[in-house]
């Protein structure tokens, strides 16, 4: 009796709280992505935003966006590949073209990340501060626990979509210049479409993991298999061997679908949607019939590490021993990126020695360092992602630096006889080691292709361009005998581009004046950059010194030739 | 009587971690019944096997007559749960934490809601992360005991609430017992379980010791007495005495456990000069390690 009076009070859930407050797991996980879409979309739309008003301002007319085409079909098919994706860019002289390429791989990869991390959380999280258990012996399964979850996550994606088309949409009514640049809505909703959908995928692999793998370990194969599918795709032009893996990747079967440029191919993206159905079910079936709890998985055997690592002498070192797992990590991760960027940079360069407006262009986008030189175009590569990668990789670092306080150990490490001081400066200075590590992880990355290269450089005979042999030689073809660099030279290392015309202009313009037809080389084919190489009087095939910085390559403007042409090209 | 909850030879295993082996009980409708275990021995393993949380090794468990791997939904329906550790939604407050359980449940009765929050005297407007460990143990239980279910299952359910609320928990206990709902208690308090509890389960390192009721405990209890004597301690004289066991001996004191009638202990120890006489119950818990710890131990050896 007592139970039907009860039921008679019962208030039912509305229909709104069920979509989008408390009214149910669909709800609440709406309710909790709130701001994650706010960020995702709005982020997204910027850039599209900036990438229309930046086309717009750089390629006006027909004759920059010719050079642009001309510029991109001459890149060496690696970087092509890494930037572009595989096959030639299509339609990149018109500005739905050109935003649907995605130079910066920003808009690519961010609706990936994001799917990631909120698919290998969203229930590990909840496990894992037992709340989960709460909710799993409530009446609802936990296939419909796992399936509301995915939609409340599919919603948002929806969502940012819906922004994201209408931006797309935005971009092309703001910033069309020429015929062709407009951007229909139904070219935004295709495109936007393809963003959430690859978004998407990359997260149901998190999702269909994280029961096996755990939070982070699936998150880490889902971003692995993300970007290893994107340059695995964008290598196989130059890799064949790549082709049978790249056909694997989502960036591969939709490389025909590129609605901003016209191009549709709706089939490849139902194909990738299945795929993403499929690992969904697989991860939901996986909720429904493992255990449940904080540490209830597949345990992968880990080795352990050695106690010496532990860091169990001292704040310090049990601080960087929390840290260390993640700085590698991360430090081989960005490391690996810039390896790639740094195998095609120097082509990029060159080639961008051909095209002097863009290379002007690109110049004044980045002011504060030379596009147009091997180090420029990694430093740029950077700018457009490998900084979003070095801040994830330092919130990663923070989280853990405040997992002290969040994990509720701190009171106890408090209660030990240290002052909170030491305390705080110990999990400081553990924090900076960390980013050491990560930074020399990455310099090795990045230094190791450095190396790898350094033999097969074009450099300057020393001793045909010292000044003293040039001066009084003017017109007369290259002087043939040797000089050692000047301790002046030397002392030029590390200044700004603009400084580094070593050993100054007196040599810069003996250059100039003794400007000769060129000899054929036997190891390089023809091309401009090697070609004024040449006219420079340099070789090829030999390490050359140290001392020469990648700075001194202007190879754009006409005005200021290089002296030193980078063999051993160095980071700005 | 129905049993409400009823194991089969339940065992779960972990790996080469052990989890519980061959347990065996049932539970009756309307009773208070104590599931008692020293820290690891099996307890939380065994409530969330029945709720279908993780799944046994091996054996089976039924509530309301339904297996719990089976229709896990339909055990649910009719359950209240309060795990033993738990952390709920940092961002929401306690009052929008219990609506949404009390949603996923399809609402509950607020009259009800409202007064369980008074009585616990729980500020339902803070953020979960605001509240003390009582409160949020107090906002568990209340998620716990909202809609009114029909079995109870509560993991160590007065850690850290303070005495006060222990008692109006208590209380509430006998209520839903008075409407004829049933109550499964885990705990490592033995003196919880004597004040609550109709009877009692205890588990040992995976092992199912014992079920019985809470007074068929009690009678295994025995004195413990300590005895301090002006002079020489007069030990030949105690061993001789029936029910006396454990004799310690500490310069002038003696010790002992006096299982039965104390009488004759007191009898002889007034033919000595004395200066002190202590004589005390001791805790179920006492005396169950006493009588079952070293047995059980040999047993868990036997197994690996």
């Amino acid at each position: 009796m007592a139970a039907e009076l009860s039921r008679a009070n019962v208030v039912r859930v509305a229909l709104v709280g069920r979509l989008f407050s408390l009214g149910s797991v669909f709800g609440k996980t709406v309710r909790d992505s709130r701001l994650a879409v706010v960020v995702v979309a709005g982020l997204l739309s910027l850039l599209l935003l900036v990438f229309g008003k930046f086309f717009a301002a750089a390629y006006p007319d027909a004759e920059a966006r010719g050079q642009l085409t001309d510029l991109v079909a001459s890149l060496p098919a690696a970087l092509k590949g890494l930037t572009y994706g595989s096959g030639d860019p299509v339609k990149l002289d018109t500005l739905g073209g050109y935003i649907s390429q995605d130079p910066g791989l920003l808009l690519k990869l961010i609706p990936g990340l994001w799917s990631i991390l909120a698919l290998s959380v969203t229930l590990a999280a909840e496990a894992r501060r037992g709340s989960l258990d709460f909710v799993a012996v409530t009446p609802v399964s936990r296939r419909r626990i796992a399936t509301q979850k995915l939609t409340a996550h599919a919603a948002a994606m929806t969502v940012v979509v819906a922004v994201v088309a209408v931006a797309a949409w935005l971009t092309g009514q703001a910033f069309a210049r020429l015929p062709g640049d407009a951007i229909s809505p139904g070219a935004a909703i295709g495109y936007a479409i393809w963003l959430g959908l690859t978004g998407l995928a990359a997260g149901s692999i998190a999702f269909a993991l994280a029961p096996w793998l755990g939070r982070a370990a699936a998150a880490a194969v889902a971003g692995a298999v993300m970007f290893g599918g994107y340059i695995v795709n964008g290598y196989q032009a130059s890799f064949p061997n790549f082709s049978k893996v790249a056909n694997l990747t989502w960036f591969s079967w939709t490389a025909d679908h590129n609605p901003l440029a016209g191009e549709y191919d709706w089939q490849s993206l139902a194909l990738v949607a299945a795929v993403t159905v499929v690992f969904f079910a697989a991860g939901v079936e996986a909720f429904a019939r493992r255990d449940l709890g904080p540490e209830e998985r597949i345990a992968v055997r880990i080795p352990g590490r050695p106690d010496a690592t532990l860091g169990l002498r001292g704040p310090v070192g049990r601080s960087l021993a929390e840290f260390l797992p993640a700085a590698l990590g991360w430090g081989a991760g960005i490391g690996i990126y810039g390896l790639l960027i740094a195998a095609s940079s120097r082509s990029f360069a060159d080639q961008l020695g051909k095209t002097p407006d863009i290379a002007a262009k690109l110049r004044s986008l980045f002011p504060t360092y030379d596009i147009t030189t091997t180090g420029g175009v990694l430093q740029a590569a950077f700018m457009m992602f490998g900084f979003i990668l070095a801040c994830l990789a330092a919130a990663t670092l923070v989280r853990i630096w405040a997992s002290d306080e969040t994990a509720g150990r701190l009171e106890l490490l408090l209660s030990s006889p240290s002052t909170r001081a030491r305390w705080a400066i110990a999990s400081g200075l553990a924090v900076y080691v960390a980013i050491a590590v990560v930074t020399l992880v990455t310099a090795m990355g990045i230094g190791d292709r450095r190396g790898g290269r350094r033999r097969r450089r074009c450099r300057p005979r020393r001793r045909d361009t010292h000044p003293r042999r040039l001066r009084g030689r003017p017109g007369r073809g290259w002087p043939r005998r040797g000089w050692a660099h000047p301790p002046s030279a030397r002392r030029h290392r590390g200044r700004r581009a603009g400084d580094r015309d070593l050993p100054g202009g007196r040599a810069r313009r003996a250059a100039q004046a003794a400007r000769v037809d060129p000899p054929p080389c036997p190891d390089h084919p023809p091309g401009a950059a090697h070609g004024r190489n040449v006219e420079l009087g340099w070789d090829c095939g030999q390490p050359g010194p140290r001392t020469r910085r990648s700075g001194t390559r202007r190879l754009g403007d006409a005005t200021s030739r290089p002296f030193a042409l980078g063999p051993a090209t160095e980071l700005p | 009587m129905t049993a409400v909850i009823q194991t089969e030879n339940l065992t779960k295993s972990y790996g080469a971690h052990r989890g519980i082996v061959e347990v065996d009980f049932a539970v009756e409708r309307g009773e208070v019944f104590g599931f008692l275990g020293p820290n690891g021995a099996g307890k939380t393993t065994t409530i969330r096997i029945l709720l279908d949380l993780i799944r046994p090794t091996g054996g089976k468990a039924y509530l309301f007559g339904v297996e719990s791997t089976t229709d896990p939904l339909a055990i649910h329906r009719r359950v209240g749960y309060l795990p033993g550790e738990f952390a709920l939604y940092d961002r929401l407050t306690g009052g929008q934490t219990l609506e949404y359980f009390a949603n996923l449940r399809g609402g509950v009765d607020r009259a009800y809601q409202t007064s369980l929050i008074q009585r616990f005297d729980l500020d339902p407007s803070r953020r979960f992360r605001e509240y003390s460990k009582g409160n949020k143990q107090k906002v568990g239980l209340v998620a716990a005991l909202q809609h009114r279910p029909e079995l109870l299952l509560l993991d160590e359910p007065t850690s850290g609430l303070d005495p006060l609320v222990q008692q109006t928990f208590f209380e509430v206990l006998r209520e839903a017992v008075g409407e004829g709902r049933t109550v499964f208690v885990s705990s490592h308090v033995l003196s919880e379980v004597e004040r609550t509890c109709d009877r009692v389960a205890i588990i040992r390192a995976g092992r199912l010791v014992l079920v019985d009721r809470i007074d068929a405990l009690r009678d295994l209890a025995a004195h413990v007495v300590e005895v301090r004597f002006a002079g020489r301690v007069p030990a030949a004289v105690f061993e001789q005495i029936p029910g006396v066991s454990n004799m310690i001996i500490e310069d002038r004191v003696l010790r002992m456990h006096v299982a039965g009638p104390i009488a004759p202990v007191v009898q002889a120890a007034a033919r000595y000069e004395l200066e002190d006489f202590i004589s005390r119950e001791p805790s179920l818990e006492e005396t169950f390690l006493a009588e079952y710890g070293q047995e059980v131990v040999e047993m868990a050896g036997r197994g690996r």
